[in-house]
């Protein structure tokens, strides 16, 4: 009771107290409307969805590290190397203890997924990706009203219902992020009643995983690897578990199941890691639009947590199921 | 393919996430498993190697220890045959002097011995002639005349035989 009453802790909740109300007071957030597909952004002429813009800054950003870490190896190692060595030497032990003797022709794969997916998450918790971006005029239903910061306009909290122009019907209007500042925003766009204009915000960046398209791009590369590699090992005999005729009418219909449970992973690898990722995008929109200062700070761990734990799922997944195609049906029952 | 258009599938952008995969698949094979696996196995089979190497040179060192023993047990077991058979040598010599010497006392006494014996010999013999020759002329001095020098030597000696005899 004294503990809590005590002086200092009472100070300090009285802070947080201040600090929070003065963040939603001072400073609003806007709650994004929230879509599934990703945004275009225009690139050099052609329309470009942010996602895949986001998947090449991560490219680039394991490139640069590749680059940096091996551009002056040492026998003893130091600094980036070692980490690099590190993590590699890492997950080959990994690969090692599941694949066997296979790791060497595996890893490479299992390592990409790894660092693509891990890396691309952990963007997305970067400030700016998210809420920097192109201010285009609202669709159909939400936008919000700019306001002009220099050369830049941002939007502010102030949420207004926009009718009429119907571009895209079906996509929702309004776009993410915090603090929302963008180039742009100038005529072409409906104005409130005392003429400041209405916009939404299209970010260059958004995480990759929150589009489908990459989370099944890697789904169908996985398993297609594991079709290939349980072709690769056993011949033909490999399709003996989706068409069994010699278990009679049991083992027919596990071979069917067998058949199914193959496409359902591609479902399941790809909505896994979307969800995740989709739903702690939305985590940390919400949390900043609930209470704009401080409160997300821990849903940001949280989110680097599950960034890295979905990038490794995805990886061990695919190696698990690697290893369960090379061995014979009939072994492994 | 139209109920996906919600979800954002699109194939273009699809393959262009398939693409962009293998892409930085193969440049990250290229320019980052490869440098640093085989770094790692290079490592390893250099520490392997230098492990070999401090346990032949744990095994040498042993090894001319083992050597240097023997070596150094070899010795002492040879120094003490030399002394051993230097001391035999000089015990066999000692034996050989001492023998030799103790000969030649015998024959150096030996020959004393005859030399005294002859001596005497020469000397009673010389003794008893003289004897006879004294006993002789005292004889016919005193009997004034003489007996055949024949008889009167047999006679001495008959004397001096019966003397010998008795002494």
């Amino acid at each position: 009771m004294s503990r809590i009453l005590n002086p200092k802790v009472i100070i300090a909740v009285v802070l947080v107290v201040a600090v929070v109300i003065i963040g939603r007071i001072v400073a609003p957030v806007p709650l994004p409307g929230i879509q599934m597909p990703a945004e275009m952004i225009p690139v050099l002429g052609f329309r470009v969805p942010n996602t895949l813009l986001h998947t090449f800054l991560a490219d680039i950003t394991l490139l640069l590290l590749a680059f940096l870490a091996t551009r002056n190896m040492k026998e003893v190692p130091e600094g980036l190397q070692n980490f690099v060595e590190w993590v590699i030497e890492g997950f080959y032990g990994l690969t090692e203890d599941i694949a066997g003797d296979r790791a060497r022709q595996w890893f490479p794969y299992i390592m990409t997924i790894f660092l693509l997916v891990m890396v691309a998450n952990w963007w997305e918790l970067v400030p700016g990706v998210d809420s920097v971006g192109v201010i285009e005029p609202p669709h159909e239903g939400k936008g919000y009203v700019l306001a002009k910061i220099g050369p830049l306009y941002t939007l502010t909290a102030e949420e207004v219902e926009v009718h009429g122009e119907k571009e895209q019907p079906g996509e929702m209007g309004g776009e993410s992020g915090e603090e929302k500042k963008a180039e742009g925003g100038k005529e072409g766009f409906p104005t409130t009643e005392d003429g400041r204009p209405i916009g939404i915000l299209v970010p260059y960046l958004r995480a990759s995983a929150t589009d489908l398209n990459f989370t099944l791009a890697l789904a169908l590369i996985s398993m297609f690897l594991v079709q290939y590699y349980g072709v690769q090992a056993l011949g033909l005999g490999y399709f003996g578990r989706f068409i069994n005729l010699k278990g009679g009418v049991m083992g027919f219909m596990v071979g069917v199941i067998e058949t199914i449970s193959e496409f359902a992973k591609i479902i399941s690898f790809s909505f896994r890691l979307f969800g995740n990722i989709f739903a702690g995008q939305v985590l940390l929109f919400i949390m900043a639009f609930l209470i704009p200062w401080l409160a997300p700070v821990p849903f940001y761990g949280l989110e680097m947590f599950v960034g890295f734990i979905q990038a490794f799922i995805f990886a061990v997944l695919t190696l698990a199921f690697l290893a369960n195609a090379v061995v014979a049906h009939d072994e492994h029952h | 393919m139209e109920a996906l258009k919600p979800l954002g599938i699109n194939g273009g952008f699809l393959l262009a996430q398939i693409v962009n995969f293998v892409v930085l698949l193969v440049l990250l094979r290229m320019f980052l498993y490869r440098p640093i696996l085989n770094m790692l196995d290079q490592r390893r089979e250099r520490i392997r190697e230098s492990l070999e190497a401090a346990e032949r040179a744990r095994q040498e060192v042993v090894e001319s220890k083992k050597a240097y023993e023997e070596e150094l047990a070899r010795a002492r077991r040879e120094a003490q045959q030399i002394i051993e058979r230097a001391r035999e040598a000089a015990e066999r010599q000692k034996e050989e002097i001492l023998a030799e010497a103790r000969e030649q006392a015998r024959q150096i006494i030996a020959r004393a011995e005859e030399e005294i014996a002859y001596e005497r010999q020469q000397a009673m013999a010389q003794l008893r002639e003289e004897v006879a020759q004294l006993s002789l002329e005292i004889a016919q001095k005193v009997i004034g005349h003489a007996l055949s020098e024949r008889e009167h030597r047999q006679l001495v000696h008959q004397f001096l035989e019966e003397v010998g005899e008795s002494s």
